[in-house]
């Protein structure tokens, strides 16, 4: 197969998932309106002194994005399963390309829940500093990405089981720690305008090898589900 | 005439009684030790904790090289003995963290303390793991499994050197490796508590291959009733149907 039929292959899943999701609309009815609960609530939790808000705030929305964003990409690749992934393999779909895509459209639904959560998180949380929005960007585009692989390559391992709702998301939190850690502490750093390189090349080299190792075991794992 | 053993059945047991030997000698040269400089009795507590940590590496890496051998192969052994290597893993991580905790607890004051980078992804591989064999346990097919559980095996590796290193990368509470160092140079350690350290060590190993060899014994086991179950054929010798007394019936 030729790079262009590979990456035109990447561009009709990526917009398949993106279509399913538009015409569902879970993420934007359920999942998001949930995670913004989740950050409404937490006060309640840990209690309201504002000073402590103000410190946990931006740890709190990365905490959120990926407890509620997992299930967005464990759901998006649960859909794949029985008739509609045969249909796929039938098409003459490489896996890699299908890994590639799917991840691509679970990173922009993650990059839209980050997005809309954001101004909320500091509207509840009122985070102080004046941040570096150059790093917030690229740390939310490497942090949505490494998830959107990660949820990726979960969903197919937890594909056609009967407790995947329970599974899927014990595998792939522990996985996303070094996420959480990288966007958490990274959004801390420019939020205070420091340098945030450190986390964001972690979140790279993570991305870096969840490609990798997507692309690489994806023939393996897509034949078991069929 | 007592049977005799299958020579890969005597191998394990010849495993588990060195395993059982090491692990005396160990014992001794721990109880026997000198006392730490500022721990007191609470280092002793590290001649189970370090060499429980290093058993977990070595198992879950033996698990990773299974899985893989396994995508190579597709080999069914090479799947039982990830699946063994990874199980004993988890017993190996546990006993890390508890010995961990009831260390932290005399030296440092405190069961857990959440700026100890090693302790918090100690527990979180810990969990990445039972949510392996949980995956295990879902899936019912042999070959999906063993697929899909090489697979993850091979992901979730990442965190052992995540682990390793988190004392030189985070700021932590935890001392950093002393043994296993990134510039390759020798041990900080006291030569007075190397030796039963090595000790330790030696015996957490041999108990590791017993384990793992008693365990890929009753996976083939396992494997053997469940054909049997789909096959209806008996397992093992052939049973007959009952008689009363001798093979003539009377």
């Amino acid at each position: 197969m030729t790079p262009r039929a590979f990456w035109q292959q990447v561009g009709w899943v990526f917009a398949k998932d993106l279509r399913v999701e538009f015409r569902g609309g879970v993420t934007l009815r359920m999942a998001t309106p949930f995670a913004a609960l989740a950050l409404l609530l937490a006060p309640l939790a840990t209690g309201t002194d504002t000073a402590l808000l103000r410190r946990i705030g931006p740890g709190m929305l990365w905490l959120v994005v990926i407890l509620f964003g997992m299930t967005v990409t464990l759901r998006a690749g649960a859909r794949e399963s029985g008739p509609v992934r045969d249909l796929l393999t039938l098409s003459g779909l490489d896996p890699a390309a299908g890994f590639l895509g799917r991840s691509l459209a679970s990173a922009l639904l993650l990059l839209g829940v980050t997005v809309v959560l954001a101004p909320l998180m500091i509207v509840l949380y009122a985070p102080e500093g004046n941040p570096g929005w150059g790093w917030l960007a690229l740390l939310t585009i490497a942090g949505v990405m490494a998830l959107g692989l990660l949820g990726s390559l979960v969903a197919t391992l937890v594909t056609g089981l009967r407790d995947r709702t329970a599974l899927g998301p014990l595998l792939a939190i522990p996985l996303a720690v070094p996420v959480l850690l990288a966007t958490a502490r990274g959004t801390d750093s420019a939020i205070s305008q420091r340098s945030s390189l450190s986390w964001l090349l972690l979140l790279v080299a993570m991305n870096l090898a969840l490609v990798i190792v997507g692309v690489l075991l994806a023939g393996p794992m897509d034949e078991t589900t069929r | 005439m007592a049977p005799s053993l299958h020579p890969r059945s005597r191998v394990v047991t010849a495993t588990g009684v060195a395993a059982l030997c090491l692990m005396a000698v160990g014992l001794y040269m721990a109880v026997t030790a000198p006392d730490e400089e500022t721990q007191g009795e609470a280092a002793r507590l590290l001649f189970v904790h370090v060499p429980s940590a290093i058993t977990a590496y070595i198992a879950l890496f033996a698990g990773l090289l299974a899985g893989a051998w396994y995508l190579i192969r597709r080999s069914p052994a090479a799947d039982l003995v990830s699946a063994a290597a990874i199980e004993v893993g988890v017993l190996f991580t546990a006993i890390t963290l508890l010995t961990g905790m009831i260390w932290g607890r005399f030296v440092w004051g405190v069961w857990w303390d959440w700026g100890d980078a090693r302790m918090v992804s100690t527990a979180v591989l810990f969990f990445f793991y039972l949510g392996y064999l949980a995956l295990r346990r879902s899936i019912t097919d042999p070959r999906v499994r063993a697929v899909r559980c090489a697979v993850l095996g091979i992901v979730g590796f990442v965190q052992v050197p995540i682990v390793h290193y988190s004392v030189l990368w985070f700021r932590t509470l935890h001392q950093g490796p002393s043994i296993i160092r990134p510039d390759l140079a020798n041990s900080t350690m006291d030569a007075a508590f190397v030796a039963p350290l090595g000790a330790a060590l030696a015996a957490f190993v041999a108990t590791l291959a017993y384990l793992v060899a008693v365990r890929v014994r009753i996976a083939r086991l396992e494997a053997a009733v469940a054909r049997s179950a789909t096959t209806s054929q008996p397992v093992g010798a052939s049973v007959g149907p009952p008689r009363l007394g001798g093979r003539d019936g009377g």
